[in-house]
């Protein structure tokens, strides 16, 4: 009992919105060492279908920032009162509101990405990361850093979603973000605009992030 | 462990907040949302008329002033003609025809006459769909027809807009403009994305030179009749028979109507 109190005494003298080297790594460890495409291998199942060119990628990967973010960050706000018997439920329910906000917004105001993601951003509910990030860390954890952990898990799959976008859009149209650049000559590779395209630029990806940074290697 | 009253009442309390600032937002956005959809829709039409170059910013005034809707029955019977270009929103006989159309139910509902679509028309038998043809006006006194298609693609649905042109008592193509809900990115959405694909169908006729009805057919390989079959899309030969039924059938329903105006 003693100790609980001393606890929340030291939590109490950090101030709300602090910044520090903690803080920041909340941000910066999904890029990389925590990456959840890459390490944690979740929410491929999007990565695979909006991929194909960069704009829409941009689009989602905004959207699921805009998404991990407010979750972790409403659900941290909730997570003393929430009953642990149907927390997944409370978190399902939060996380479907802010997807239909999401749509809304779209719809209103940027249409043609609407249009060509619709179907995709209704799916992030069963996205993987958001839920995952919401059990693991917005349960136990402070709103402001649930919130920018929330940040760093969007960014670090926003990353991933662009990066391969680059490389598909590049080889499979020889464009970028619809802009032919590559010479007139090249002939753009069907194979690259296909799902299975993605699953391929993925492990290539984990293969370059792995031979890079040796730590992650003794993980798996 | 809480008691079950409690977490119901968490439950519920939760669903009513999160309720609550959707419709606020719904109720908001949605007038924008519906403006897009129009637009879009303007932008469709707009676009497969050739040498029609308006920014994106002026399609609506551009739509009002140069567009006529008809809208026929799958017989080709005229149930209602806009004779002068302009906004429609007032005029009493197309209050009165959409008021009519309303009256079928399925949900379906027209505030204007824009609105009435293929999508919501293919809910119904066929004795009771509309078909819309858009009469556009060119400044030069040319006049193309615009038909609505729908079909079946890969995976869902395909849609598009043909705009015909009458020449010597046949009708050619001038240009046309394909959209999916969920063809693969590449393959079958191409005729979407590809320039060359719907560039194709530019001055194809429609009828053969004995006078038979033929439609455009996407073909494989094989192109006997380059005046009527275009090339398909590699890789994507599904869409591509999609694209060539829909075309056979849904201008096959303007047919009556077309021939009236010889």
């Amino acid at each position: 009992m003693a100790e609980e109190v001393k606890n929340i005494a030291i939590e109490e003298k950090e101030p709300a919105f602090a910044f520090g080297k903690k803080e920041m790594k909340l941000i910066t460890d999904p890029l990389n060492d925590d990456n959840p495409v890459t390490v944690q291998v979740l929410g491929i199942c999007s990565a695979l279908a909006v991929t194909s060119q960069v704009l829409p990628s941009l689009i989602m990967g905004i959207a699921l920032i805009f998404v991990t973010a407010f979750a972790n960050l409403i659900i941290s706000l909730l997570r003393k009162s929430i009953p642990s018997s149907i927390r997944l439920i409370v978190q399902l329910l939060v996380i479907a509101g802010l997807v239909q906000v999401v749509e809304l917004v779209l719809g209103a105001f940027a249409y043609s990405a609407y249009e060509q993601l619709s179907v995709f951003i209704g799916l992030i509910i069963t996205n993987c990361i958001v839920m995952g990030r919401l059990e693991a860390f917005a349960m136990a954890n402070k709103p402001w850093q649930s919130f920018l952990d929330g940040i760093g898990n969007g960014l670090g799959y926003a990353f991933i979603l662009l990066a391969l976008a680059v490389v598909r859009e590049l080889f499979g149209k020889g464009a970028f973000m619809g802009w032919r650049i590559m010479p007139d000559a090249y002939v753009a590779n069907n194979l690259m605009v296909l799902p299975c395209a993605s699953l391929l630029i993925i492990a290539v990806f984990i293969w370059l992030q792995r031979s890079w940074n040796r730590k992650l290697v003794d993980i798996s | 462990m809480q008691s079950n009253t409690k977490i119901y009442l968490y439950v519920i309390k939760l669903t009513v907040v999160i309720a609550a600032v959707l419709s606020v937002l719904y109720t908001s956005l949605n007038p924008l949302f519906l403006l897009n959809k129009e637009k879009a829709k303007k932008t469709q039409i707009l676009n497969c008329i050739p040498d029609q170059q308006s920014s994106v910013a002026d399609i609506a005034s551009v739509y009002d002033e140069k567009v006529l809707t008809i809208l026929l029955d799958a017989k080709g019977t005229v149930l209602f003609e806009q004779k002068e270009a302009g906004k429609q929103d007032d005029n009493p006989d197309a209050k009165a025809v959409l008021a009519k159309l309303n009256e079928r139910g399925l949900g379906v509902k027209y505030a204007k006459l824009v609105d009435v679509d293929l999508s919501s028309e293919e809910k119904f038998p066929l004795e009771k769909r509309v078909y819309p043809i858009y009469k556009y006006v060119a400044d030069g006194g040319k006049s193309y027809y615009v038909t609505s298609v729908r079909g079946n693609g890969l995976w869902d649905k395909i849609w598009g807009y043909i705009a015909l042109e009458k020449k010597d008592n046949n009708w050619l193509i001038a240009g046309v403009n394909f959209d999916h809900k969920n063809e693969t990115p590449g393959l079958g959405a191409e005729i979407k994305d590809s320039k060359d694909f719907k560039d194709q169908f530019k001055e194809k006729q429609i009828f053969d030179a004995a006078g038979n009805y033929v439609s455009v057919a996407v073909l494989k390989k094989g192109i006997k009749h380059p005046e009527y079959q275009v090339k398909a899309i590699s890789g994507a030969t599904v869409t591509s028979v999609g694209v060539s039924d829909m075309l056979h059938k849904g201008i096959g329903y303007y047919l009556p109507y077309l021939e009236s105006l010889k």
